[in-house]
């Protein structure tokens, strides 16, 4: 069992401490007395040990590649840095890709490439075909970015038959609603 | 030997160790070596790493604290952390020479995971990380796998590192909730 704390450190304080976060002139001595805390005290370690695992957790699915996400190249650098293996399809505004998963990848995103200057917000929408549609709201990107970056989740891919699907990229800027691209991604199961 | 925490403090268990006892040693090493370990994972990112400080750290601290070395005993958790700061210091000093060594096996190496990660509920985990929306989906990935700062992951989304401050907050605030069942 472990002594409650009385003073303990706030969720924030903990999670800007482990990500090195320097935000005023004296974090160097708030990082100094956090960690003298954390040294006196059983029970804010044992958060941050939780705060650890979860970070453990989140790159152990990165890896696998069981979360669907938005990613960066920053990521991708990490992937390569980790030595997964990538699989991408880089699609031009209105081009269209043919794609797979083999057995081999750990990873599977589509690089979709298009103009955002001047986008305030950037959706995406998949047009599956049956008829339906998926829709994810207020991507994150950046409006100087030339792509914005998709992974897939490869367990679900894996499953797939053969399927075609349209995506589209829709930017939202001062004038309205525009269509930044549309892209198509062919997709056949891999064959041994 | 039943757990003392609640009981014994961790001033009270170094005096003991200084006078000589040994299951006080034992009960005070439990306490303290996760909290090193955290140290090491936060200042070398490298579990194995962090582990070989816990000794390094542990080993000295007990030594001197037996040998009557540590002048106040009341502050040997300073004590500790002193320690780690200098065999962190150390540690740095020869990090080029073990990135050459890694660099030269890292084909050879298995990723290393935490025991934590071993029962964390990686199943819940997906269903938590799914339920973030994208923005802090990315900004969470961003800062745990690419060990990216605010301001480099806010440059990458169009976002001020403030803000990626923010989000990630809010972000591993209903991760943590999620994951906790509330």
């Amino acid at each position: 069992m472990i002594a409650r704390c009385e003073r303990p450190l706030e969720w924030g304080v903990l999670i800007d401490y482990w990500f090195g976060e320097a935000i005023a002139p004296d974090d160097a001595s708030r990082n100094e007395r956090v960690e003298e805390h954390l040294l006196c005290c059983g029970s804010c370690s044992q958060r941050l040990q939780d705060l650890v695992a979860l970070g453990d957790g989140v790159r152990r699915l990165a890896r696998e590649g069981a979360i669907a996400m938005v990613v960066t190249r920053s990521f991708l650098e990490w992937a390569a840095r980790e030595g997964l293996r990538v699989r991408e399809y880089r699609v031009q505004p209105g081009g269209r890709a043919a794609c797979t998963i083999r057995p081999e990848d750990d990873l599977l995103v589509g690089r979709l490439q298009g103009r955002f200057s001047g986008a305030s917000r950037l959706d995406v929408v998949w047009h599956l075909e049956n008829g339906s549609e998926h829709r994810i709201d207020d991507l994150p990107f950046s409006p100087d970015a030339d792509e914005v970056i998709l992974a897939q989740k490869t367990s679900e891919m894996r499953m797939i038959g053969a399927e075609t699907w349209t995506v589209r990229l829709i930017a939202r800027d001062a004038g309205g609603e525009r269509l930044v691209g549309e892209y198509t991604f062919a997709h056949s199961p891999h064959r041994l | 030997m039943e757990p003392v925490a609640e009981l014994v403090s961790d001033i009270e268990l170094a005096r003991q160790v200084a006078a000589g006892q040994s299951d006080a040693e034992a009960e005070l090493y439990r306490r303290l070596a996760p909290r090193v370990r955290l140290y090491g994972l936060r200042h070398l990112r490298d579990p194995a790493a962090a582990d070989d400080l816990v000794q390094d750290v542990l080993l000295t601290a007990f030594d001197s604290l037996r040998a009557g070395k540590v002048r106040d005993v009341e502050q040997f958790a300073s004590f500790v952390l002193g320690t780690c700061r200098r065999v962190v210091a150390s540690v740095r000093r020869t990090a080029e020479r073990r990135r050459r060594l890694l660099e030269r096996h890292r084909a050879d190496l298995v990723p290393a995971e935490s025991p934590q990660a071993a029962i964390l509920d990686l199943a819940r985990l997906t269903r938590c990380l799914s339920r973030l929306n994208e923005r802090h989906r990315t900004v969470v990935v961003l800062s745990f796998c690419a060990e990216r700062s605010a301001e480099e992951i806010g440059s990458e989304l169009g976002l001020s590192a403030v803000n990626v401050r923010v989000q990630r907050h809010r972000a591993l605030a209903r991760l943590r909730q999620c994951m906790e069942g509330s």
